[in-house]
């Protein structure tokens, strides 16, 4: 029996996609909020859903842990979970339902819950942690765990229904976390990290973890939605994530994915971490995400030293218009130098890509082809805008929006608005400059990635682009706010 | 030697907020020194005059001191020091607080006050203590005026001494449990600085503390509320400060230092209108965080011409709107404190006011307010002006009784004009009120207010007020919030004849 059971939503089998390319990763955020349960004298144990059935392993953990509380917290440093896929949405609701059931208080954070909080309190939850919120869990539950029914108004940074009119009711949002040497490291021995090991070694030969070293992002691009960590940076410091490095080295891991939203924004950091990783001899090759103009080449260098193999940044666009009408804040050149920069230091780099966006046009488009064939990246993420809740764009195009506001799984790409194309061409669009990539990262053996198969492909683009025109697209271009999923993609 | 103290808080009007701080600050630095202390308070003790005969019987009191604020709590000074007088002609009595600081000469005159302690008096106090129990009179002691063979003496002013240096109030000293009777609700008051930098022409403020912002530590702030809260079980604690964020990065740290302890508690406070514009959002978001739900502005005016008269120039129109945009921003209520009738105030400003009020309230749900008519407080810098007006000043202590905070003594606001500007301000508030509460009320309060919406709408915006009809409607239906605490945001029990 322990006090709390936590879960979360995510399963990789309900995801065709990331079935195909197959690494998984421990939950992380949910193990951060474990361990710091676990510090403070509370028991808890853990039901991880990633590669477990969500639903009948759910009725069993909670058969097996008979727990007096259960928290649903998404790991909301995996792109997966903040992508709130409503197959997800379906898995929670399920474990609110099968706890409730059970007779068993619920709690739930994540990007999903926190955008629509009214529908998992509908659903019968106690209340829901917005935000980053760790020590809102810790709160609530030393709370609930109290001799009385806690008093929701005074625990900043949840929602919940005031009894008895049922109105929803916000407390006030609690300030982010601002000493990250606070929190303990993941308890990732709560999870069972054997069939991860065996999935990734099937899949790929090699067994890859996951860490974060910063929290939040304090670039404004203006389609970003940050529901959990904020505009605000902050980091550990570079000797702890050293140690934590040694100890997933210890683990057995060949690679690591720095879940960060923005790794090593300074550079004085990057030089620490470097320095710190050769003293504790803690290198392990990782892929990590950043920005065109902070990969300088002393950080690049830095970051050599310290393991990196491969970096994804948020090229977005090779139309310098477009650029700077996402306040994206970067420079086309500094794309083409980055990469050359990457390319002195051996480091993979890869480019996150994103169509769509208002006032595009195919000139546009063509520019970001033309950026990708001269720089010609190790590899790409390429998505469509995509109005996340939070942001102005959300606001502005959300009578657009049908009844489909979610996409169900990460494949979907399913263009939520009205854009200056329809799906069908953007489907094409990605997989054409897809397939070209991969032309040339892989010996051009089989049939899909021979250059006659992507001359193919690139004609229906063309064909596409002359009947895909919608009617009415959006007047633009607006320095106004989109969304996208550029950055969970691939 | 003698070693007991009392004192005494006079009935102010409306509920007390929580026991007198006043008292409990004067009380410490006694208990340091080694004297025992009583401290009655008139508002929960009903008994108050048995019970303070009572006190001063034992033989080894040395003194009462009774503190005094202008109105009201006078008269209940007056009666009790007479009393003492008649029955213990040897006992001194001191009055203390701010009126007797503002018209010290004038509060000594009768022959029921013996000595006056000026300003702050945690230190003054204790002295003037140490010479009564050895029986030696007050010459010397600095911040005091006191009789000297029939003769005034008014001794040097006290520097006033850095709060820092001065314990913490003795809150063990009193009756939590009466203060929560009475008020509903367990609620503690505490004060984080003293002093203002500001100088506005209708405040005393800068008489006692000189314009220099006195404040305790962020750190200091933070233990002492969250011990507070934690020993009294306080749900709230409102702070007496005259403009607690004057120092932001003070006040972020107290919010944040209060957050971080994981104690919750609401908490309040007052403030001049351009502080909160120096905090980032994120940073009145981690003021609502820590627990304030209240904030309350001593605005006044959105006249220029007027806010200038007030000698408030540093308070801009664009403020008011950015203060209640970052705290609608973080749910937390304000409370704008609006004065009427300054002098050289015309009809014109009074309808920029309600027009800007009007329209901030529209934009933003959080926001309500406090209207109030100048109270030309004692010792305030503009007394010339004010008897060149016509202003008939009060001559006597027991004439002050009579000036309590929204007394309408101005020769300028009579008649004609204030029938207007009570028809004016009763349909700025019922704006405010209908637009606010039209959502969750019964269908036929509801169906009426929806009825009014219009009319009064135009009303307040044309300023036509002939023929109310309206009000003479909504009055049966609507109870209108005239006057708010600023520390609070609690209504005030006053009818529309009293705010005017």
């Amino acid at each position: 029996m322990v006090d709390v059971l936590l879960t979360h939503s995510y399963h990789l089998f309900y995801d065709r996609k990331q079935v195909r390319k197959m690494q998984p990763y421990p939950p992380l955020g949910t193990l951060y909020a474990a361990a710091l349960l676990r510090q403070h004298g509370i028991s808890v144990a853990v039901f991880d859903t990633m590669l477990n059935d969500p639903e009948e392993g759910f009725a069993a953990a909670l058969a097996r842990h008979r727990p007096q509380l259960v928290a649903v917290y998404e790991d909301s440093f995996n792109f997966l979970s903040k992508m709130c896929l409503t197959r997800m949405r379906e898995v929670a609701f399920h474990m609110i339902r099968t706890a409730r059931t059970a007779g068993i208080p619920v709690v739930v954070n994540g990007s999903d819950a926190s955008d629509n909080a009214a529908e998992y309190l509908q659903r019968g939850c106690e209340c829901v942690l917005l935000g980053e919120a760790e020590n809102t869990l810790l709160e609530v539950i030393q709370a609930l765990l109290g001799p009385y029914w806690p008093n929701w108004d005074r625990i900043p940074g949840i929602a919940f229904l005031r009894a008895p009119d049922g109105n929803l009711v916000r407390t006030a949002a609690r300030p982010l976390i601002r000493n990250l040497e606070t929190l303990p490291f993941p308890a990732r021995d709560l999870v069972d990290l054997e069939p991860y090991r065996k999935a990734w070694k099937n899949a790929h030969g090699l067994f890859s973890l996951n860490l974060v070293s910063s929290r939040g992002c304090p670039y404004r691009c203006n389609w970003c939605a940050k529901p959990i960590y904020g505009n605000a940076f902050h980091a550990r410091s570079a000797e702890s994530v050293a140690q934590e490095m040694k100890l997933l080295k210890e683990y057995g891991a060949d690679h690591l994915w720095f879940a960060d939203d923005i790794f090593a924004l300074k550079q004085r950091w990057a030089g620490e971490l470097a320095a710190a990783v050769e003293r504790l001899d803690a290198a392990v090759p990782f892929k990590m995400q950043s920005r065109v103009d902070l990969m300088t080449r002393p950080t690049v260098s830095a970051l050599r030293r310290a393991g990196c193999a491969e970096v994804w940044m948020g090229a977005e666009s090779g139309s310098q218009k477009v650029l700077d009408a996402m306040d994206k804040d970067t420079r086309v050149e500094q794309i083409v130098a980055a990469r050359e920069n990457l390319l002195r230091h051996g480091i993979r780099a890869c480019y996150f890509l994103q169509f769509g966006y208002p006032g595009e046009t195919w000139s546009d488009i063509q520019k970001t082809i033309e950026l990708v064939r001269n720089t010609r990246p190790d590899d790409i993420g390429v998505s469509v805008s995509y109005p996340l809740p939070g942001t102005k764009f959300y606001e502005r195009v959300v009578e657009q929006l049908g009844a489909k506001t979610n996409w169900s799984d990460s494949d979907d790409l399913a263009m939520m608005f009205r854009g200056a194309y329809r799906d069908e061409f953007y489907h094409a669009l990605h997989d054409a400059l897809h397939a070209e990539v991969e032309t040339w990262n892989h010996a051009a053996d089989t049939a899909a990635h021979s250059a006659p198969a992507v001359q193919e492909l690139w004609e229906r683009v063309f064909s596409l682009e002359k009947t895909c025109r919608s009617q009415t697209p959006m007047a633009g271009p607006r320095r106004e706010v989109m969304a996208t999923a550029a950055q969970f993609a691939d | 030697m003698k070693n007991k103290v009392v004192l005494f808080y006079p009935r102010y009007d409306g509920p007390p907020l929580s026991a007198p701080l006043c008292l409990l600050a004067l009380a410490s630095p006694l208990l340091d020194a080694g004297y025992r202390v009583a401290v009655i308070d008139a508002a929960i003790t009903a008994d108050y005059e048995s019970r303070i005969a009572q006190e001063i019987a034992d033989p080894d009191t040395v003194c009462l001191g009774i503190s005094v604020l202008t109105g009201p709590m006078i008269r209940g000074a007056i009666r009790v020091a007479r009393r003492t007088k008649q029955e213990h002609p040897q006992l001194p009595v001191i009055f203390g607080g701010w009126h007797p600081t503002l018209l010290p000469e004038q509060t000594l005159q009768p022959d029921f006050v013996d000595a006056i302690v000026r300003g702050q008096g945690e230190v003054t106090f204790v002295e003037v203590v140490e010479r009564l129990a050895r029986g030696d009179g007050l010459e010397g002691v600095r911040g005091t005026t006191h009789k000297s063979s029939g003769k005034v003496v008014s001794e040097a002013e006290r520097p006033v001494v850095n709060i820092n240096q001065l314990p913490l109030p003795a809150y063990h000293l009193a009756e939590h449990d009466a203060y929560a009777r009475i008020c509903g609700i367990r609620k503690l008051v505490y004060a984080t600085s003293v002093g203002c930098p500001y100088a506005c022409h209708y405040c005393t403020d800068q008489v006692f503390y000189s314009r220099r912002f006195n404040a305790l530590t962020a750190s200091r702030t933070v233990a002492e509320m969250v011990e507070l809260a934690q020993r009294y079980r306080a749900e709230e604690i409102a702070l007496l400060d005259s403009n607690f964020p004057v120092d932001v990065h003070r006040a972020v740290a107290i919010a944040r230092g209060i957050f971080e302890s994981g104690v919750r508690f609401r908490w309040t406070f007052q403030a001049s209108t351009d502080f909160l514009c120096r905090m980032s959002d994120e940073e009145v978001q981690v003021l609502a965080a820590s627990g304030v739900t209240h904030m309350g502005f001593g605005t006044e005016s959105a006249s220029l011409e007027v806010l200038a008269l007030m000698n408030k120039k540093h308070q801009r129109i664009d403020q008011m709107y950015e203060t209640a945009r970052k705290a609608e921003k973080a749910s937390i209520h304000l409370t704008f404190n609006l004065i009427f009738g300054y002098p050289g105030e015309t009809e014109a400003d009074r309808i920029e006011t309600f027009r800007i009020m009007g329209d901030i309230a529209r934009q933003f749900w959080n926001v309500s307010f406090s209207p109030n008519i100048f109270t030309p407080y004692p010792g305030i810098d503009i007394w010339p002006q004010l008897r060149e007006l016509g202003v008939r000043e009060p001559q006597s202590l027991e004439e002050w009784i009579d000036l309590p905070l929204g007394q309408n003594i101005l020769p300028w606001l009579q008649g004609e004009e204030l029938r207007r500007l009570r028809s004016m301000l009763e349909y700025f508030l019922l704006h405010n009120q209908i637009r606010k509460a039209t959502k969750n009320s019964r269908w036929m309060r509801a169906g009426l207010r929806r009825v009014l919406t219009a009319p009064v709408r135009w009303r307040v915006r044309t300023n036509h007020l002939a023929f109310p009809w309206e009000l003479w409607l909504a009055r049966g239906a609507e109870k209108l919030v005239t006057r708010r605490s600023l520390l609070t945001g609690q209504p005030l029990g006053h009818s529309m004849d009293e705010v005017c």
